[in-house]
Parts: structure tokens; sequence; C-alpha cells
């Protein structure tokens, strides 16, 4: 590149530029340029053209103030809704009502402990970047080696991509910038090794052990969303490409469920209700992961024989009335009053119908 | 002082007033911006009702991440079209779809449709063939900077180019698009 090219370029950007924001026509530029006249015009007319033929329209003035209008709304609305934020440490109150002598022991119990520990368990807390860091990964390896099953291994696996997130979770609340590119790499290893012994499974395994998974990785993206937005411009990229690939493990497993699973069991079968300690992101406040793996699903048994239904509590056992089916006098409500009060569809059993997803603020 | 540099003072002048609160900057900033972006998230969506949606979103998320807004020598639109890439990304996770990140050229396949509704002529069709036909880096710097009209600054961010490479690169789009279109 020369001088005179950068000069040239110089010039039709600063052109283009006003004439983008209208403080200039396409002769105006040209004329306050006659020097370079004979190059920028066509140029400039190209652009103009490409702009004409190839611009999207924009926003509709109705829609504009429409949505100013309900944008204020729904600030004032979240800014209302907004809760205090729970400390991860207890205030200084907290510490204050405790008898100094209490804590001292705590304390002094705490270090002993603590220091017995050794390596292995300073290694347990080491992040990416940290020299301890290949300890910690030593230990985890060595612990696939007591794994003797290909679903003992997706376990320990997906265990470990969990921990890999909470790595990138901590970089970020540290600030640990420059660390952050090879702990997203570690977490995108650890979901191309659960990847790969998910295929190794054998046809019809665990299908509840791949819901939790399934699950996991549903918090896994939340997750991601929620750091994207605490860390600087330059760096989202990278989290939007991992929430992708966990998006890609996710469907993976969808489709292993899809093939393994049972495909049509008949409302009232239940398998056991999931306890995948998956959490919603705190400003969350829809009913996700956890409402969708604790909703009762059909067992892996083939036919139910004699399995009570739920609708059975529903319904009146003594004077029924016609008009007014829904309302039993007497029968005592079920205990569970926030859980479906109807059997679930055969379709939604199956954990595959796909429930709107709210936005999530950040 | 640079035009610019002088918008870029009154947007940080804005943002300051917004996270304070003040209404009025936060629709002055919105009003600024609304239309661009409308425009970046219909040239990626294809659908107007879409894109107005996710417009929404992103001023909704923009004006309520401003807490942890910092201005990096980057204009306030940056900030507003990395939030529309992750509103996007978010969208297309929702549709269990696929979202190309680094690049842009696909903006014409979005456009095309409606286009060919509107727009049959000849001009169109050789416009076409000739952004076909030339190397996609010049293909991105024309969506970026003149379909889109995004400032100079934002497009060398997103394409992670100097500002002088940029424009240079633009200088040499366009002259390769012209003589393209001659022929």
């Amino acid at each position: 590149m020369t001088g005179k090219d950068g000069d040239r370029a110089e010039i039709l950007d600063r052109a283009l530029r006003q004439m983008q924001e209208r403080k200039a026509t396409l002769k105006d530029s040209v004329l306050a340029h006659p020097e370079a006249a004979a190059e920028l015009r066509p140029l400039l007319e190209t652009a103009e053209r490409v702009r004409d033929l190839l611009a999207p329209a924009g926003a509709s003035p109705t829609f504009i103030q429409a949505s100013e209008i309900r944008l204020h709304r729904r600030l004032r609305e979240a800014a209302r809704q907004a809760e205090p934020r729970g400390r991860f440490f207890p205030s200084p109150a907290f510490w204050a009502r405790i008898p100094s002598k209490a804590l001292a022991v705590v304390l002094l119990a705490a270090g002993i402990f603590a220091s017995g520990w050794g390596v292995s368990s300073a290694s347990a807390q080491a992040l990416p970047g940290d020299a301890l860091y290949p300890v910690k990964q030593g230990l985890e390896n060595a612990s696939l080696a007591f794994s003797f099953s290909d679903a003992g291994d997706v376990a320990l696996l997906a265990r470990f991509a969990d921990e890999r997130l909470e790595e990138v979770e901590e970089l970020v609340q540290k600030g640990r910038e420059a660390d952050l590119a090879a702990g997203l790499g570690e977490y995108e290893k650890a979901l191309d090794r659960m990847d790969a012994a998910l295929q190794r499974l054998p046809a019809g395994s665990g299908s509840v052990e791949l819901e939790n998974i399934q699950a996991q990785l549903e918090r896994h993206a939340d997750v991601l969303i929620t750091l994207r937005a605490q860390i600087p411009l330059q760096a989202q990229d990278a989290l939007n490409r991992m929430i992708e690939r966990s998006t890609k493990s996710k469907d993976l497993i969808e489709q292993l469920r899809r093939e393994n699973g049972p495909q049509d069991l008949p409302p009232g079968q239940e398998k056991k209700a999931t306890e995948d300690g998956g959490t919603l992101s705190p400003e969350d406040d829809t009913p996700k992961v956890s409402e969708k793996t604790k909703t009762p699903k059909p067992t892996d048994t083939d036919q139910p024989t004699k399995t009570p239904k739920p609708t059975d509590t529903e319904k009146p056992t003594k004077t029924p009335k016609p008009t007014d089916p829904e309302k039993p006098t007497k029968t005592p409500k079920p205990t569970n009053t926030d859980k479906p009060t109807k059997p679930p569809k055969p379709t939604d059993t199956l954990g595959l119908a796909k429930t709107p997803k709210p936005i999530i603020d950040k | 002082m640079d035009e610019t540099r002088q918008s870029e003072q009154d947007d940080a002048v804005l943002v300051a007033r917004a996270r304070e609160g003040d209404a009025e900057s936060f629709g002055s900033l919105y009003r600024r911006y609304v239309d661009p972006i409308y425009r970046y998230l219909f040239t990626r969506l294809g659908d107007s009702k879409e894109a107005e949606d996710l417009t929404e979103d992103v001023f909704f998320r923009s004006f309520r991440a401003l807490g942890n807004y910092r201005e990096r020598g980057l204009p306030f639109s940056a900030f507003l079209y990395q939030v529309a890439k992750n509103v996007l990304v978010d969208h297309y996770r929702q549709q269990k779809g696929e979202v190309e990140l680094s690049e842009s050229e696909h903006a014409l396949e979005t456009l095309r449709p409606l286009d060919e509704q509107v727009i049959r002529d000849e001009q169109l069709r050789d416009l076409r063939r000739a952004m076909d036909e030339m190397p996609s880096n010049y293909r991105e710097v024309i969506i970026l900077r003149v379909i889109l009209a995004m400032p100079t600054n934002v497009v060398a961010d997103w394409m992670s180019m100097t500002e002088g490479a940029t424009r240079v690169l633009l200088h040499r789009a366009l002259a390769s698009l012209r003589g393209r279109m001659q022929n």
C-alpha cells in the first residue's frame, strides 16, 4: 500500500460517510475534491447503486415509535423487579455475631486440614494457567482408569465438563482474561471427549443419564450466556462459539435418545424423577431445565401393569357434579399442587416437545 | 474536531446519562441506532417481523447491560453490534439452527428473496453477479461499510484490520466492483 493509495482511500471513505450521514450529496463530495474527482465519482456512484439496490429498508416509523415506548416500560418493569443479589460472602454483621474464640477454632481446624491434604488438594483448586493445573488434569485422567464401562466414562467426562465450565466462571470472576482462552479450550476438549464416549455407548443404554447430561448442557449454555455479558467485547465471540459447541453436544444426546429411548410410551408410565441439580441463572425466572427434569417421565418398561394414573386423584370420588367435574367438594387435593394435574401427553413424555424459551437478559 | 470523534463523544455523554437513568438520553441513543441495528438483523434474518423483535431485544439487553459497558476506544455502536450478534446466536440456538459468526456475506443470500420480489431488472442481476464473483473480503467490506453503513472503525474491528487497511480494502473493492459491472 502506498501513501497515495491511503490518501485516496481516506478521501473516498470520508465522502462516503458524509453521503451516508446526509451531510453531502455525491456532487458535493466530488466538487470538494477536484484533484480526485475523476476517480472518486465512479466509485461513489457504484457505492450509491449498491446501496440503492441491495440495502434493506429501514425499520418502519410505527415500529420505532411503539418499540421505544415498550422499551421504556420494559426497563422500568425490570428495574422494579430487580431484587438485590445474594451475597456470596456473609455480611460483616454476620461475622460480628460469631464469638471470636469459636471463629479461631474453626480457622485453626481448617488450616490443619488444608495443610494435611497436600498437593492433590491444592491442585483441585488450580485453574488453567496455574502451575498445578496439569496435576489436576492428571488426577482426573487417573480416575477415568477406574471406570470400567462406556457409561461410566460418559458420567465422569460429563462431570469433567462441568468442572471446566466452573473454571471458566472462576477465571471470569477473577478477571483473568489472559487465561480465558485456555479455559475455554479446556472446556471444548472436555466436550469433545464426552461426545466421543457418548458415541461409543451401546444402543439403548442409560436414557435417564442421557437426559441428565442434556439438562446439564442446557445449563452450561445458560451459564455461558451469563458469562458473556461479563467479559470484554473482543472475547465474546469465543463464548458464542462455546455456546454453539455445548448445543452441538446437547443435540448429539438428543439424537442418541431418539435412537435409543422409548418412542411410544403411553401416558401414566413414569420414570423416576431425576435430580440433576440443574439450576437456572438468577435472572431466569421461568421454569426451564429443572422443571423439565422434574416432570414425571415414562419408565423404561414397555407396558404399565398397575401403575395408578395421576388423573385418578383429581377425579371426585363422591358426589360428582356433572356440570363442574373439575371441582370435587370432598376429595383431598394432591399435595404436589404445582405439578401437572393431568397425565403428560404421549408426545411430551418423550421430552422432545420444545418449550418456548424466555429471553435471558443481561 | 473530526465529526466521527464528536459523535462518539456525544454517545459517551448519552451513555453516561442513560446509566444514571436519564430516559431522554436512552431515547436519543435508541433513535440514533435503531435503524442500523434493524438493518443488520434484517440482512441476517430476511424477515422484518423477526428483525423488529430482535431489534427491541438488542436495545433492552444493551441498556440493562450499560453498567458493564466499558468504553474501549470503539464507538457505542460496536457494543450494540456485538449485543446484536449475541442476540442472533441465542435466536439461532433457540431455533436449533446454525449461525456463522465470522462472515456476513450470507447477508446477500437473505436479501435475495425479498429483492427478487421487488426488483427484477438487469442492473440488479449484474450487480449480484459482480458481487458473487468478488473475493469474500471485498464482498464483506462492501456489505458492512456500504450496505449496512457501519462506521469504518467498527468495520475495522469486525474484520480485525486497522482502519487504514479497511479504507484501502473498501477503495479496492469498489473499484473491482465497478470494473466487473462494466464488463
